[in-house]
C-alpha cells in the first residue's frame, strides 16, 4: 500500500534538487527521444497511412522535413 | 471492473487493443513508446473490454481490417488509482501541479506531455509507484452509432451533441513484471 505523505516529501525532495540545467537536459533528451522515434516509424513504414498534415518547426530534423508525419492520435495511448 | 483473487492475492483484469497480427498472438503487451504515450512509456489497458473493442474498431485495423483483444491480471497494489482514490488523485495533481510550476519557476517552456514523461522517467520508479489508472475523456471520433452504452447522443438549439455519462478508464503499467496470465482474449474482430 502507497504511504502517500511519505511519497510527497520524496516527490519534493526529487524535484527541487533539479537545477534550470537539469531540466533543460532533460527536455533536450526527451525532444529527441521523440524525434528519434518519429524518425524510426517512418523508416519502418508506420506513419505513411492516415497521415495529417501539420507543419511545426519541431518537424525538422537538421535539413530532413518530416512534416506531415504527425499522425499523433488525440486520444492518446497507442498501445491500449 | 473486473477484479481476479490468485492465491489470496487481488488482481485488476486489463484489456489490451492490438491490430490482428498474420504472424500469431503476442506473448506480452506491446511496449507504448514516448510518441504516443500520455502518462509516459508503459503498457497501457483499458479496464473494461467494451472500450478496448471501440479502440480496436477506430483505430487498430488499418492494415488487415481486423484487431485482437488481449487481457491480463495486473498487479495494481502499488499503483497510483486517481479515478476512485480521492488521496491518490489529490496527490498526482498536486505532483503534475508542482512539476508544471517548477518548470515556469526556472523559465523553461514545456508541454504537459512532456510533464508527464518527467514524472514517468524521473518520479514514478523512484516512488515505488507501478503504475496509474487514470481516465480521460472518451469519445467516438467516428460516430459510431453502436456506442449506446457509453454515449447519448441529444439535440440542442438544432445541433447533435454527446453525453458521455460512462468513464473510459485505462491503467498505465511501468513494468511487465506487474502483468500476469497475458492471452488472446477476442481475436480477429472487426
Amino acid at each position: 500500500m502507497l504511504d502517500i505523505e511519505k511519497l510527497e516529501k520524496q516527490f519534493d525532495e526529487i524535484l527541487y534538487s533539479f537545477s534550470k540545467e537539469d531540466l533543460q537536459r532533460w527536455l533536450k533528451f526527451a525532444r529527441e527521444r521523440e524525434e528519434r522515434q518519429r524518425i524510426e516509424q517512418f523508416i519502418k513504414g508506420e506513419l505513411l497511412d492516415d497521415i495529417r498534415v501539420k507543419t511545426s518547426p519541431r518537424n525538422f530534423v537538421g535539413n530532413l522535413s518530416i512534416q506531415g508525419l504527425d499522425n499523433c492520435s488525440p486520444d492518446y495511448a497507442e498501445a491500449a | 471492473m473486473e477484479r481476479i483473487t490468485v492465491n489470496s492475492k487481488e488482481y485488476l483484469v486489463g484489456y489490451h487493443t492490438q491490430e490482428f497480427r498474420i504472424e500469431g498472438e503476442l506473448d506480452s503487451p506491446i511496449l507504448c513508446d514516448y510518441r504516443n504515450a500520455w502518462l509516459g512509456s508503459g503498457y497501457y489497458f483499458w479496464t473494461e473490454v467494451e472500450f478496448a473493442k471501440y479502440w480496436g474498431e477506430d483505430f487498430k485495423v488499418r492494415n488487415t481490417g481486423y484487431y485482437d483483444v488481449y487481457s491480463a491480471e495486473i498487479d495494481v497494489e502499488n499503483c497510483l488509482n486517481v479515478v476512485f482514490n480521492e488521496q491518490h488523485y489529490f496527490f498526482f495533481l498536486r505532483c503534475l501541479e508542482k512539476a508544471i510550476n517548477y518548470f515556469q519557476q526556472k523559465e523553461e517552456r514545456t508541454t504537459l506531455k512532456e510533464v508527464h514523461e518527467f514524472l514517468e522517467y524521473n518520479f514514478w520508479g523512484k516512488l515505488g509507484i507501478t503504475g496509474i489508472l487514470y481516465d480521460d475523456l472518451p469519445s467516438n471520433s467516428k460516430n459510431k452509432p453502436n456506442r449506446k452504452y457509453s454515449v447519448i447522443g441529444y439535440e440542442e438549439y438544432g445541433k447533435t451533441k454527446f453525453l458521455y455519462y460512462k468513464r473510459r478508464i485505462q491503467v498505465v503499467v511501468f513494468s511487465l513484471s506487474e502483468i500476469h496470465n497475458f492471452n488472446l482474449f477476442l481475436g480477429e474482430q472487426c
